[in-house]
């Protein structure tokens, strides 16, 4: 994992919220995992990275098929089951771990890999973890309006990647080129009030963007093509003029 | 022997080569009788180059620094920001100048024999980081404002390491260095 | 030959001379303040660093130029007004260039390596005057160039002096090797002073708005390269232009025609040198893996045209040639073996896998003294030599000759060996004091100060040799 992505803060690529979790701390909850044991998230992300996002289940809205398609993107990557935790959370204290394994499309016959586990947020200190992920929420008419976020957490507690709403193709190869240690051969930490560069890089996924910053690399070669047009068509302006016969002194001689 | 040495070899060996060639050219034209069968032999002299610079070309590119240890885990990733005229090394990320505090000064200590992730970048003017053992520079990588360079090496010796800075960055670059143990 | 072409000339050449000797003496004194031998201060050491560099790449570019125009003069009339506005465009920048050196204390380097400029400054003006001082020698240059270019076009399409119908063995007037590389060469250099001309205004720009604008350092490094880089580069193309033309006649060969091979290959240089310079970011992981690759492969491609062609040519007009050696042929001809021997320095170095051992330690000031030192300015002090017994009266003297002759090599061999080992033994370059760690370099250094103060002899004898014999015409 790459806690070195608090640089990226600053990559123009990057939604501004997600630098304001970048690498901070996330708040140590208690889980129920089940009707009679609780753990603190700690005890996940301690042993390995855990990507966590939060639902729950009677949701009439986006949840279901949010947690389907994460689901299934998570099942379909090929990142090594013992690299990850996948940590799917209820913040509703109503809501059980079993309810929450239907939601995600999993039952007896289909099982979630060993790797995954699903968990109820427990009272006390559930706002502190929710407003470190900056997850918002609110009570509607018995349900509630929130928006959802899926962070991925290092062995070291802290926000690494924090991605809002469906993550996009490169926020997932990003995900799990964090999670594969690939190496990323540099990235990028520029400046608001740099003018242009050459590239954007963004390194997590390995994208390389051309700027149109690299077209001043370009400009002087084009540049010059040009201005040698334009001498040539002074000079062929000015011989047609001319007209005439052409002695080069030394003996070269040259007709045209 | 290091790669430096055995650059310097290949060299002098190429050195001679083309003393001795342009000398026996040299000394020949004393004597009259021009060469025969110019184009032919201009042609072996150019497919032996061309084919010399392609098999150079397909062994030594996949050797480039930038595929070191690429699909390899690194134990330990160490934050290396170089000011003017000091390096900073740390364990967590170094942002801005007021994250400094948090570092380990300009000695540091390392593992051998495990892959080390170098993030390496500079809060002012272009640097160099180099990696030296008993005088030999082993690796390097740059360190330009605004980039994080990663550079992934395994220390195979335990001891002492210089640091020294390696891209011109001012009047005390002469001096630019930090340590560090390896054990 | 018009006298005036003549004068021009000399001025230019006596001028390239004395400031070549005021060069050689920064050199040497950053060499004995490495060797322990003088102690005069970091920000001295990097004033002289600065002024070293930028004085040696314009004094050979401009010794370059002047014998492109002469040899043109032969062919085709050449505005005049061209190589006078360089002139003073070259003197003025020069001297602001050494102000903003030596007395502002402006210390960033030749290559002044952004954002180092707003940084390596005593005055505030430092870094302003540099910038006008480039500035000034960049419009002189460019407008230069486009003049030449400009005569050469007056004279043939662009296509006929790129020589594509001795490609494609049309018919088509006949566009001697000397047209063909000078077109190739002006055409490098006019690209590279506008990508120097790019970069000048990136700097005015951030300049001007102080601090709401910055660049960003990658771009800027590109830049800094591609007119860095292309433009020592071409200088050498220039040199040798001329060689093609003057070199079968000191040999008393017919002149070097061009051929399908000889066009072909100048017209890949001229596409591949400019990508070259990608070399110089082999340790920027922040430029991608396509452009590093490019930059090795045109890197080991760059030599095989020019230098080949070249190569081989000087050497079967020598052999069994039963030539008279002249100083001026002598210098062409072991300039082109010290042009090889540099370009095998530089192609080891190209290796990215090399350079990462490499990149900044002494290795790299070895091969382009090589080619410089050894290479470039034995072409141009050809020409000069060559220049001075068409116009001169008297001839050189033949004991003059072997004394220059070898006060040059054998002080250029073991100057430039000095920088080879310093590489094999990861000096870094650049430094004004070694420390412990590379105290190899110390002795290296002293050696090298030995070599270089026997150069140095051997170009006092030269240059008071060469205006003894011809400043008079100057004056006629």
């Amino acid at each position: 994992m790459c806690p070195a992505i608090i640089l990226l803060s600053a990559l123009l690529l990057q939604s501004p919220d997600e630098a304001d979790f970048l690498l901070t701390n996330i708040a140590d909850a208690r889980i129920r995992t089940s009707d009679n044991s609780s753990a603190q998230l700690s005890s996940w992300y301690s042993r390995k990275p855990i990507i966590m996002t939060l639902v729950y289940s009677r949701c009439p809205g986006v949840c279901n098929p949010y947690l389907l398609q994460i689901r299934d993107h998570v099942l379909l990557q090929a990142a090594p089951v013992e690299r990850f935790q996948m940590l799917v959370l209820s913040f509703d204290t109503e809501d059980s771990p079993a309810q929450l394994r239907k939601l995600a499309g999993f039952n007896d016959s289909s099982p979630p890999p060993p790797n995954w586990t699903f968990g109820v947020l427990e009272k006390e200190n559930s706002a502190d973890l929710l407003s470190s992920i900056g997850f918002q929420t609110q009570p509607v008419n018995g349900t509630y309006d929130h928006n959802t976020v899926m962070v991925l957490v290092g062995q070291d507690g802290r926000i690494h990647q924090w991605i809002e709403g469906l993550p996009d193709n490169r926020q997932w190869d990003r995900l799990f080129r964090e999670l594969t240690n690939d190496f990323v051969p540099v990235y990028s930490t520029l400046n608001r009030n740099v003018w242009t560069s050459c590239f954007q890089y963004d390194p997590a996924s390995g994208y390389w963007k051309v700027n149109w910053g690299l077209l001043m690399i370009l400009a002087p070669s084009a540049l010059t093509v040009c201005i040698i047009m334009i001498l040539q068509a002074i000079a062929t302006s000015g011989r047609r003029k001319r007209n005439l016969l052409i002695l080069i002194p030394n003996n070269h001689e040259y007709i045209e | 022997m290091t790669i430096q040495k055995e650059v310097f070899l290949v060299f002098i060996l190429m050195f001679l080569i083309i003393v001795s060639v342009f000398f026996l050219v040299f000394l020949s034209s004393r004597r009259s009788g021009a060469l025969q069968n110019v184009n032919s032999k201009r042609a072996i002299f150019f497919f032996i180059a061309f084919g010399t610079v392609s098999l150079v070309l397909g062994i030594s590119l996949p050797k480039s620094p930038y595929f070191l240890y690429a699909k390899e885990a690194p134990a330990q990733r160490i934050f290396v920001v170089a000011r003017q005229f000091s390096f900073t090394l740390s364990k967590s990320p170094i942002n801005s100048a007021d994250d400094l505090g948090k570092s380990a000064g300009s000695e540091f200590k390392l593992p051998k024999d495990e892959i080390i992730e170098f993030n390496v970048s500079s809060l002012d003017v272009n640097h160099g980081f180099s990696l030296y053992k008993d005088g030999v520079l082993l690796a390097q990588v740059q360190a330009m404002p605004g980039y994080v360079n990663r550079l992934r090496w395994k220390f195979s010796e335990s001891g002492n390491y210089d640091i020294l800075c390696l891209e011109y960055c001012g009047i005390a670059h002469g001096g630019m260095s930090a340590k560090i143990t390896v054990e | 030959m018009n006298t005036s072409y003549k004068k021009s000339t000399l001025l230019w050449l006596i001028t390239t001379l004395i400031v070549f000797l005021v060069a050689i003496a920064f050199g040497l004194t950053m060499r004995m303040e490495q060797a322990e031998m003088v102690k005069i201060g970091p920000l001295n050491f990097y004033v002289l660093m600065t002024s070293h560099g930028l004085l040696m790449a314009g004094v050979w570019f401009v010794a370059g130029m002047a014998g492109i125009e002469y040899i043109l003069s032969t062919y085709f009339p050449v505005p005049r007004w061209g190589g006078m506005i360089a002139y003073v465009c070259t003197i003025t920048g020069v001297v602001i260039l050494l102000i903003s050196t030596f007395l502002t204390k402006f210390h960033a380097g030749w290559y002044f390596l952004y954002p180092l400029p707003f940084y390596a400054k005593v005055m505030e003006s430092g870094p302003l005057l540099f910038l006008v001082a480039l500035t000034i020698l960049g419009v002189g240059w460019l407008i230069w160039s486009l003049v030449l270019i400009f005569t050469i076009l007056r004279n043939f399409t662009v296509a006929q002096a790129l020589a594509w119908h001795h490609i494609s063995g049309r018919p088509g007037p006949t566009v001697a090797p000397f047209i063909l590389i000078s077109f190739v060469s002006l055409i490098g250099v006019t690209a590279c002073i506008l990508a120097a001309v790019v970069l000048l205004v990136l700097y005015y720009l951030e300049f001007l708005k102080s601090g709401s604008m910055s660049n960003d350092p990658l771009l800027m490094k590109n830049l800094t390269f591609f007119f860095g880089h292309t433009l020592v580069n071409e200088m050498l193309y220039l040199g040798l232009a001329v060689l093609y033309e003057l070199f079968p006649r000191m040999a008393g060969k017919p002149a070097y025609k061009t051929s399908w091979y000889v066009g072909l290959s100048w017209n890949a240089t001229l596409l591949i040198v400019l990508f070259a310079y990608f070399h110089h970011l082999y340790m920027d992981f922040a430029q991608p893996v396509a452009f590093q690759f490019v930059g090795q492969i045109m890197s080991w491609f760059a030599p095989l045209p020019a230098a080949c062609v070249t190569i081989f040519s000087v050497l079967t007009t020598v052999y069994r040639s039963n030539m008279k050696w002249s100083l001026a042929s002598l210098l062409y001809f072991f300039g082109v073996m010290f042009w090889a021997i540099g370009g095998v320095g530089a192609i080891l170095d190209a290796v990215i896998a090399n350079n990462f051992v490499l990149h900044n330690t002494q290795w790299v000031p070895a091969h382009f003294h090589t080619y410089n030192l050894l290479g470039n300015v034995f072409f141009s002090l050809a020409f000069t030599s060559w220049f001075a017994d068409e116009i001169g009266n008297k001839k050189i003297a033949p004991g003059l000759v072997k004394l220059i002759f070898s006060l040059l090599v054998t002080g250029g061999v073991g100057f430039v060996l000095a920088f080879y080992l310093g590489g094999a033994f990861s000096v870094p370059r650049r430094v004004d004091t070694y420390n412990d760690v590379v105290n190899k370099g110390v002795s290296l250094a002293q050696m090298a100060v030995v070599f270089a103060s026997l150069y140095l002899v051997g170009m006092v004898i030269y240059t008071f040799d060469f205006t003894k014999r011809c400043a008079r015409q100057l004056f006629s």
